[in-house]
């Protein structure tokens, strides 16, 4: 009982970090567009838009293995969900994938 | 003429309503994006403001700076390039962004506490945003706070409907030409009539215009009927000196005539017969041009025939004529009879009539006239008669001797015109009392 209780206080904490760390990622990326090590995102967006016409759902930064990733959501006007994964410092379409 | 200042009606009525409806739909359509716009951004703004108010309670102070709680804002305002934007600026410079801002730099100005105020400028993607920047204090802390909202969305669909208006404002402007042309043509069908009346006056069979017209028109054919009963008045006056002329000389036409024709043969020279012949002419002349002047109209109202005064002369003329038959001459007539008809034509009927009368009869000739609402005239006369298929083929319709024959037969073809123009009749038959012929007339008062 207090084990379950302890479960879920830990699951609601670990979601608002994620809420937190993906509403804070925002903040990392202008630091780095403003310090050069990424490009600012509207740049980068045209190559996107050119691949798949849509509106952004969702947006993160990641880091992996020392290069910087966005992984974008983009809504098409069917109502289809696609996601693409571009280097942030050179604006490379690295993945492209129909969301299921 | 010009193009704007056509010569059809129809076209100029339709510049003037084109002109007038499509001056009419751009001042709408001008007055409806101005207002549709600043109703828009007002609506925008009001939003902002509120939006505003509810990001100034969402400011938390940390030991890092300020910080907005995720929860307390809209999560429109969580998904990079929504459109929606906000910008918390300190006092310091340090400045926290909606996390849909991402990386972009959103030019704010500094803005004083109680200050506020409305900015367009381009966003990220060339985002027409209405901002909206005003002045807080919280805690002790001046903040500068600006939210955001991206219009184009809503100048799209204004756009639209602003389109969508002027296409239905231009379908509406042909759908009113073609209506007034419809209008107009109805309207000026109903001059058709008028069209046909004048063709018909041309033609003689009508005296004047009918006054049922458009308003429009009324004045135009007042003028033309004005002018026809002055033309008509004109002719009628022409046409009267020329019948009374031929009156006049018609008289002293016959005594010449028969001047020359009773000329004793020993004393007929060679020139009394030229002048003969030439008198005889005019008096041809004078007799067509009265009989065209007589059927032409009404001829000549002035003067009437007066039984009581003109009868008289008549027989006086006659007696003087036939003098050497020894003719009794007998007029009756009732004394109550008023004068009637056009004094010339009545004489001239009656003289023919005598005349024949005279030519014919042994020694009696009786002229009788009655008649009330009609004119009646009988004369008879004791000579030889007609035959009874002559009294068949003379009474017979249709048949009249005509011009050529004047002077030989009985000389009736004036009679019969006579008759004709006063719509009455004309009957030969024998007179039972004096043997010879007798034709009754009966005239009718116009």
């Amino acid at each position: 009982m207090l084990k379950q209780k302890f479960n879920i206080v830990l699951i609601s904490l670990l979601l608002i970090y994620t809420a937190l760390s993906a509403d804070e990622g925002y903040e990392e990326a202008r630091r780095l567009s403003e310090s050069g090590d990424i490009l600012p995102l509207e740049e980068l967006l045209p190559a996107i838009r050119k691949a798949q016409p849509g509106r952004i759902l969702e947006l993160e930064l990641e880091r992996k293995r020392g290069r910087y990733l966005y992984e974008v959501e983009l809504l098409d006007e069917q109502g289809a969900v696609w996601e693409f994964k571009i280097d942030a410092l050179t604006g490379e379409i690295l993945e492209r994938e129909l969301e299921d | 003429m010009s193009v704007l200042i056509p010569n059809s009606l129809e076209r100029r009525l339709h510049l003037g309503l084109a002109f007038t409806l499509i001056l009419l739909m751009g001042v709408l359509w001008l007055f409806g994006a101005k207002s549709i716009e600043s109703l828009t951004e007002d609506f925008i703004a009001s939003r902002l403001e509120h939006d505003a108010e509810a990001l100034l309670a969402a400011i938390v102070f940390k030991q890092q700076g300020i910080k907005v709680r995720p929860a307390r804002v809209n999560q429109i305002y969580l998904r990079p390039y929504s459109g929606h934007y906000y910008l918390v600026r300190q006092r310091n410079g340090a400045e926290v962004t909606s996390r849909s801002v991402w990386d972009f730099k959103l030019q704010i100005p500094q803005m004083k506490v109680g200050e506020s105020g409305r900015l367009h400028m381009l966003g990220p993607e060339k985002q027409q945003l209405l901002v909206y920047v005003s002045g807080f204090r919280k805690q002790g802390q001046e903040l500068t706070l600006a939210v955001a909202e991206n219009l184009l969305p809503i100048k799209q669909q204004r756009d639209l409907f602003l389109r969508n208006f002027a296409l239905l404002a231009l379908l509406g402007l042909v759908v009113l030409l073609l209506l007034q042309g419809m209008v107009v043509r109805q309207a000026f069908r109903r001059l058709e009539p008028l069209r046909e009346e004048i063709k018909s006056l041309a033609g003689g069979d009508e005296k004047r215009l009918s006054e049922e017209v458009p308003d429009e028109m009324s004045p135009l054919v007042k003028e033309i009927n004005h002018l026809l009963l002055l033309l008509s008045r004109r002719n009628q006056r022409s046409r009267n000196a020329l019948g009374n002329l031929a009156h006049a000389l018609k008289g002293p036409m016959n005594l010449l005539t028969h001047y020359f024709d009773k000329s004793p043969s020993s004393e007929s020279r060679i020139d009394t017969a030229l002048a003969g012949q030439q008198v005889e002419r005019v008096r041809l002349l004078i007799e067509r041009e009265l009989k065209r002047a007589r059927l032409a109209g009404s001829g000549s109202t002035s003067q009437r025939f007066d039984p009581q005064l003109d009868l008289q002369d008549l027989l006086d003329v006659l007696k003087q004529i036939y003098r050497e038959k020894q003719l009794s001459i007998e007029a009756v007539k009732a004394t109550d009879l008023s004068p009637f008809g056009d004094r010339e034509d009545i004489l001239e009927l009656l003289g023919n009539l005598l005349d024949n009368a005279c030519k014919w009869a042994k020694s009696r000739v009786r002229c009788t006239l009655t008649g009330e609402d009609q004119f009646k005239i009988i004369v008879e006369d004791d000579g030889e008669g007609l035959a009874d298929e002559e009294v068949a083929r003379m009474t017979k319709r249709g048949s009249r001797l005509d011009e050529d024959t004047e002077g030989q037969g009985l000389g009736l073809a004036i009679v019969s015109d006579v008759v004709t123009l006063y719509e009455g009749n004309l009957v030969f038959d024998r007179s039972p009392e004096l043997q010879g012929l007798r034709v009754s007339v009966v005239l009718n008062r116009l």
